[in-house]
């Protein structure tokens, strides 16, 4: 059930809070012991809240679409007096005195907190394989990652375990679980949503947001989550619009960007059909294609990959000088990040200043971007490297370095980009579909995203 | 490339000599990518990091 579907039942009396927090908690119950989503499951806690919410709209108090309904948020954004670990041994004790904006908002807004969500460690990579916690697991094929770092919140959700979980997205990290696991992922604009309370990775790529099984749902989540936060200096006081697009989601006329270069050149050919597909999908709906030539969105990679290693090391530094509380993988790009030069940071951000500008003058002849969200669907666990066929022929690549092509730039632009279903390979592993806006048309994006869904039948499907 | 050992004793971090061996790859790799990126800044292009002495201006 959707978050919109869930509500519509709870106000039509034909389900409660407690009943809908029972099924979420017996789903996870069954399934989390195959799939190790969860770092912590509340379950007291939730049926405590649930009965409160069902009292609440006897009495007539009313929260909203939110209210009563299941939410699960990933393990580095804080919940006041519930551990908070990052997936990592540092925190493995860390019981937090506030909560995070997105959380605080979201139970404002009367949603039910069930547990904290398993992730990489420190969201530093992109498979969830957590030397600390296990190895999350994607529910199309156990056998593969779940994509990361938000990977148990891309696993509870295409799962069926909440209809809502939280992500953060620094280089990917709601986009590449979204995508490996068939799923709704929504990075707004950077600014968009309060960052304060979710454990830094990457201060001025970090970015918090929801992953959900269909459009609209990120959208009315995007209506409770933005918004203006005195406690996050890089926080927009644009006014938040209503961002769920209506029942008719029309993109006629819209001018969708089909990149020449760059972002359709390496692709899966499963993945470069099924992306392909969606162009002539926008196109019988009104929409027209425009080739494009996007900016070097290889140098933008770069300085963002500079910033990221930056930024990381100097924000973990503290925790160093014990080398043992961290996982190889993320040991290797802390250490990176420290050998950096002050003065490579301070010209990776002034790199990134030029692309933005260059970015910013697309959009006088494009309304939005297709790109493939990764390009190839989710890589078993363990596996170091991945063959990217194209038709330039294939060639081995490191697996996190080409999962994050496609997203990692967005992040240094600070553009809001959606990540939705659209496509299963031959060996039933879901494909994702990468739609790119300019800053602050989340509108637009989402309006996109679910005239595409409304199209196509691709979240319809779930995991067995 | 850079003596990345070298560069780790000078700045004292401590960093064991076979995790350096490890992490010298993708270092290198950086340097490459980076390196040219640099000379192509136009000398006035400012940060993107910014700055805002007052919260108000903070937009």
């Amino acid at each position: 059930m959707t978050i919109l579907e869930a509500a519509a039942a709870l106000r039509a009396g034909k389900i409660s809070s407690v009943e809908l927090i029972g099924e979420s908690l017996d789903r996870i119950a069954r399934m989390n012991p195959r799939l190790n989503a969860f770092i912590t499951v509340l379950e007291d806690h939730a049926r405590a809240r649930a009965a409160e919410r069902d009292a609440e709209l006897a009495r007539g108090i009313d929260r909203g679409p939110f209210h009563g309904i299941p939410v699960a948020h990933k393990d580095l954004l804080l919940t006041k007096g519930v551990r908070t670990t990052a997936g990592s041994k540092i925190f493995a004790d860390y019981f937090p005195d506030h909560d995070a904006t997105v959380v605080e908002k979201l139970a404002d807004a009367g949603a039910v907190l069930v547990g904290k969500l398993g992730l990489h460690e420190l969201a530093y990579g992109i498979s969830s394989t957590n030397p600390h916690y296990g190895a999350v697991r994607n529910p199309w094929n156990r056998e593969c990652i779940p994509g990361g770092s938000s990977g148990g919140s891309g696993v509870a959700v295409a799962s069926g375990m909440v209809p809502l979980a939280t992500g953060s997205d620094t280089g990917g990290s709601i986009r590449v679980p979204a995508s490996f696991c068939g799923t709704v992922g929504l990075k707004a604009t950077y600014g968009r949503v309060s960052r304060y309370g979710a454990l830094p990775l990457a201060f001025t790529l970090d970015h918090v947001g929801p992953l959900t099984q269909t459009v609209r749902d990120a959208a009315v989540t995007l209506n409770a989550i933005a918004g203006y936060d005195p406690h996050d200096d890089s926080s927009s006081r644009r006014p938040v619009p209503d961002y769920v697009p209506s029942a008719h989601a029309n993109v006629r006329g819209l001018r969708v960007g089909m990149p020449e270069n760059y972002y359709l050149e390496r692709l899966d050919p499963e993945v470069d059909t099924a992306v392909r597909a969606m162009f002539h999908t926008a196109e019988q709906l009104g929409a027209h294609v425009v080739p494009v030539r996007v900016p070097d969105i290889a140098a933008l990679n770069t300085a963002a990959m500079v910033i990221l290693s930056s930024e990381a090391s100097a924000a973990l530094e503290p925790h160093l000088a014990h080398r043992e509380n961290f996982g190889a993988d993320v040991l290797m790009r802390l250490d990176q990040g420290r050998l950096l030069a002050a003065t490579d940071y301070v010209n990776a951000q002034r790199i990134r200043r030029l692309l933005i500008g260059d970015f910013n003058a697309l959009w006088s002849h494009v309304d939005c971007l297709f790109t493939a969200t990764t390009p190839f669907a989710a890589p078993k666990i363990g596996e170091d490297t991945v063959t990217v066929h194209s038709k330039g022929g294939s060639t081995v690549e490191d697996v996190r370095a080409a999962t994050t092509w496609y997203m990692r730039g967005i992040n240094a632009l600070g553009i809001p980009a959606l990540s939705i279903p659209c496509g299963f390979t031959n060996s039933g592993l879901p494909i994702g579909l990468q739609i790119v806006t300019a800053a602050f048309d989340e509108q637009r994006l989402l309006t996109i995203g679910a005239a595409l869904e409304d199209a196509t039948d691709f979240h319809l499907r779930h995991p067995a | 490339m850079k003596n990345w050992k070298q560069a780790a004793l000078a700045f004292e971090l401590n960093i064991p000599e076979a995790d350096l061996e490890t992490l010298a790859p993708a270092l290198n790799a950086i340097e490459k990518a980076f390196r040219p990126l640099i000379s192509k800044i136009p000398i006035e292009t400012d940060p993107a990091v910014t700055f805002f002495a007052a919260p108000e201006d903070a937009e």
